[in-house]
């Protein structure tokens, strides 16, 4: 049994200590080293899927909480511009949707929230350094969020159309301010900038990370701590329940601002709030496409006219500027990911992608090949070898022994591993962009006159009939949002593995000491999926029944009765 | 504490009074207004169905501002107190765990109770208000258990002595915990009644009959309280003296709370006789609502605010205690960063210039009727 468990380790967890060759004895205890280690080890393959369903259901209403605002925003204008009752109806019903959307929205982010600190209280440490400021500002985000659509709806036709609009361009102002600052966060576990040098000391093919913001020496101790800690207990993340070793670390971090300072978290915030308000302008329109489908009333056509170029626009702008910047900083600063979204297991040639991404396209595409020659500059470095020269009064652990070309290489082998699937996920992402793009050129050409576009698209697609044209299309823009961000998201995370901050930490040094069952686990996960499959039909009794619901509040207000 | 804890600790207790305060109106108008839908079912009264409506829109407009003060509370705790925040989501895991699950049963609940109705049947539809009300009691039957380990670390002291898996369970039978959930449950159903009670005595919205069932409510629970209080207090004297001594600014308090216990007292004491002069007027719902049965519901939530205010600051200079010493706010400061104060202060300042905007649009949406706007044809 022991054998098990102990081959297990080694291949969810080889690359701490040479388990599956030599070096297991740790303070003598051969019997536990594997055990513990299993424990953080099963710890993140429960609480993984979990955090990352709740940060994909937390999008779903992200997306609606940013795309609506626009949608709104147009039914209101035409609504002022021409005093047609149909926009301000539709403005009215949107709202309701975006009211138990944004409801849900701040719940599942509120949850997300505390299974970050909760699941993995090691990223503890993150908030109280550099996420500190972003975090504390997203407060602000936040209360003004609510602040503005609490207004919004309960001023709606007591003021002026364009103070409504203002109202509605604050809300989306501040839930904006908010998905940028979370974004930053998100951005720096990517990118850890203001770490300078550090992670390319132990993984040379890295670059450097801005200007070492970060005390280098009290974060080599904080990872050497976590990494001991973990080697001894199994856990890691316990450490920082103690004030004594809080003490021990000190100041960390000389600027707390460097967060905001990233260039990949600049284009990360554009390119990933865009992607939200496309995606929620996308479900509008398919919502609208399916009702004039249903009903065959051109005022459907009428609504979706309003905003339509916006998201044309949206559309366009989203893959050549933002997707184009996005892809630039990945390949600057994340080499590992960038060689597992182009499928470089080995260092290639390719013209068209090296000048989208250097601006040249002579240069080679570094491969898996590379980073492994990288490791090789290693030699036979130990930890316990290179650490004092950073570290003063550093005492040997656990980690001493470990050689840093081995960990170099295991950990390249764990991001090597996921080559396909990031590539494969990454193609589909742009394949599926493209087709968003198309049908929104094609959906706005059939609901515009735009000349020999418009004739092109009824030729094409003449036969299938106004209605349904517009409601494939619409559908395939759908489609050809939710897709790519899902998949962008996902080549986004798991392009980072085998690190959950690149270069930097693991997620077994952060997952929370507390041994977790399966079965709580899964009772909360149904309880959770239960909750957000609830709102998201909550959102389309509102959205489909508008006259029950008015004459139901018109009750509740003592109107009727 | 130097002014940096000072500041530190203030602002962790204004986060928790502001979210209490607006916690206690939700949860108690959650459970009136689920138990007025379960009476009109069962009496087919159809005002009462009104009344659990009217009540329901307090709870809404409440709602997403109590949470987000409970945001601003995590926020604070890992921002400032690290270390208070590391040890809480490993030892008290699985309270917190409830708590958060009760949250997620709670807000889909409060959606599915308003789009449901009339859409489902009339038992089905009270039942569905049952779970929303009582899932709002759940979060702090979770989450009353880090008050409780911070004032008597029972668990805290097992895994500091070696065993965090014992520590983990051993949580759950802290023995603070029994007199301080019931006095806050009941607490919460106290105010639930005195603010449904003010809300029924606004211009244009004035109602007699719904201003005594919130009344009888509130009065109701209030009469258990001194009995609660009194349990929760002699818990203290045994295991958390320096609170204890604070509360009664006994000679060895480390800060005199006497006034305010006195001036808490006199609230008491002042919202029970305002009851029994408008129970008068408007008995059994017949009379006329007095315009001074406004200040029930403020009173009501100035009561909790003022008990909450003894618990949480009474154990100044410590954060945790222990016995008769304690740990101070610096053992678990963030000393990671330098905080930046400015972006700090900026941040407060906004937060509070929204605070008003808040109140100024719940005024407009309940006072004002502006949420009647929503039902045109």
């Amino acid at each position: 049994m022991r054998g098990v468990v102990f081959v297990e380790c080694c291949i969810n967890f080889p690359r701490f200590v040479d388990c599956c060759a030599h070096t297991f004895i740790i303070d003598g205890r051969i019997r536990d080293f594997p055990r513990v280690v299993m424990l953080a080890a099963n710890s993140v393959s429960l609480l993984m899927p979990i955090s990352a369903l709740g940060i994909y259901l937390h999008a779903i209403f992200v997306s609606i909480t940013l795309g609506f605002p626009f949608v709104i925003g147009a039914f209101l204008f035409k609504w002022w511009r021409t005093r047609d009752e149909d926009y301000y109806r539709a403005a009215r019903t949107a709202t309701g949707v975006l009211a138990v959307n944004f409801a849900l929205g701040a719940i599942t982010g509120t949850l997300v929230e505390f299974g970050l600190v909760q699941a993995w209280p090691g990223t503890i440490y993150a908030i109280a350094t550099v996420a500190f400021v972003p975090l504390a500002a997203e407060l602000v985000a936040f209360v003004g969020e609510i602040v503005f659509l609490v207004a919004f709806i309960v001023t709606l036709r007591r003021v002026r159309p364009w103070f409504s609009i203002l109202l509605l361009g604050g809300y989306f102002a501040f839930a904006a301010f908010s998905g940028a600052l979370i974004t930053i966060v998100n951005s720096w576990i990517n990118v850890p900038w203001g770490t300078g040098a550090l992670a390319s000391v132990l993984y040379p093919y890295l670059p450097e990370y801005g200007p070492a913001a970060f005390d280098t020496p009290v974060l080599v101790k904080v990872k050497l701590a976590l990494v001991d800690t973990l080697l001894k207990t199994g856990t890691a993340s316990q450490i920082l329940q103690s004030p004594e070793v809080a003490q021990a670390v000190g100041i960390s971090l000389k600027d707390p601002f460097v967060a905001l300072y990233s260039p990949y978290a600049l284009v990360s915030v554009l390119h990933n709030v865009t992607a939200a308000v496309i995606i929620g302008m996308a479900i509008a329109s398919a919502a609208l496409a399916y009702r004039h489908l249903r009903a065959g009333d051109q005022r459907y056509v009428k609504l979706l006219r309003s905003f339509l170029p916006i998201l044309l626009v949206l559309l366009i702008v989203q893959p050549t500027v933002f997707g184009d910047s996005m892809g630039k900083a990945v390949a600057e600063f994340m080499p590992t990911k960038f060689a597992m979204m182009e499928g470089a297991a080995t260092t290639m040639q390719n013209p068209l992608v090296a000048f989208l991404a250097y601006g040249d396209p002579s240069k080679p595409i570094p491969g898996f090949d590379a980073f492994r020659k990288a490791c090789e500059a290693h030699g036979d470095t130990t930890v316990g070898g290179i650490a004092p020269v950073v570290v003063t009064g550093y005492s040997p652990g656990p980690s001493s022994n470990i050689r840093l070309r081995d960990l170099c290489l295991r950990d390249l082998a764990a991001a090597e591993g996921r080559l396909a699937l990031i590539n494969g996920a990454y193609y589909v992402k742009i394949g599926a962009g493209v087709v968003a793009l198309v049908s929104v050129v094609a959906l706005t050409s059939s609901v515009f006159n735009l000349g020999p576009l418009s004739k092109v698209v009824s030729i094409l697609f003449g036969r299938l009939g106004g209605r349904r044209l517009l409601f494939l299309l619409a559908i395939l823009v759908l489609l050809g949002s939710i897709l790519p961000a899902a998949l962008g998201w996902y080549v986004r995370e798991v392009g980072r593995k085998p690190w959950t901050v690149y270069g930097l930490l693991y997620p077994e040094e952060l997952v929370t000491p507390t041994p977790v069952s399966a079965a709580t686990m899964a009772a909360f996960t149904t309880l959770f999926t239960a909750m957000s499959v609830g709102g998201i039909v909550g959102m389309y009794l509102v959205a489909t029944r508008p006259l029950e619901f008015v004459r139901l509040l018109r009750r509740g207000a003592g109107v009727e009765e | 504490m130097n002014a940096t804890e000072f500041f530190s600790f203030n602002l962790l207790g204004i986060s928790v009074l502001v979210h209490i305060a607006f916690v206690n109106i939700t949860m108690g108008t959650g459970w009136i207004s689920a138990m007025a839908r379960f009476l009109a079912w069962r009496r087919n009264d159809a005002s009462l169905e009104i009344m659990s409506r009217r009540v329901f829109k307090i709870l809404i407009v409440h709602e997403l501002f109590s949470g987000v003060w409970g945001t601003i509370i995590t926020v604070v705790l890992a921002g400032f107190f690290p270390t208070l925040l590391a040890i809480a989501t490993d030892v008290i895991f699985y309270p917190i765990l409830i708590a958060v699950a009760a949250i997620i049963i709670r807000i889909p609940s409060i959606a599915l109770f308003w789009y449901s109705w009339g859409k489902v049947q009339p038992g089905i539809h009270s039942a569905l208000g049952f779970v929303m009300a009582l899932s709002g009691f759940a979060v702090p039957m979770g989450f009353r258990y880090i008050f409780t380990e911070i004032t008597y670390p029972h668990g805290v002291g097992i895994a500091l002595g070696g065993s965090p898996d014992i520590a983990r369970f051993a949580v759950f039978y802290n023995p603070l915990y029994p007199p301080l959930i019931l006095h806050t449950w009941m607490g919460a159903m106290s105010v639930g009644g005195f603010i449904t009670a003010s809300f029924f005595v606004i211009k244009g919205n004035t109602s007699p009959k719904f201003l005594w069932i919130g009344l009888w409510h509130g009065v109701l629970f209030l009469a258990v309280q001194p009995l609660l209080g009194l349990w929760y207090l002699l818990a203290l004297g045994d295991r958390a003296p320096i609170l204890y001594n604070n509360i009664l600014g006994t000679a060895q308090s480390t800060v005199n709370l006497l006034p305010m216990f006195i001036a808490k007292l006199l609230v008491v004491a002042a919202l029970a006789g305002l009851s029994y002069v408008v129970w008068r007027s408007v008995k059994r719902g017949a009379g006329v609502a007095p315009r001074h049965a406004l200040a029930l519901g403020p009173l009501a939530v100035l009561t909790v605010l003022l008990g909450e205010y003894m618990n949480d600051g009474g154990r100044s200079p410590y954060l945790v205690l222990l016995g008769e010493t304690g740990l101070p706010p610096a053992t678990f400061s963030n000393i990671y960063i330098r905080i930046p104060f400015p972006l700090v202060f900026t941040i407060l300042a906004v937060l509070v210039v929204f605070l008003f905007g808040f109140m100024a649009t719940v005024y407009y949406a309940l006072n004002r009727r502006f949420l009647e706007d929503l039902p045109e044809a």
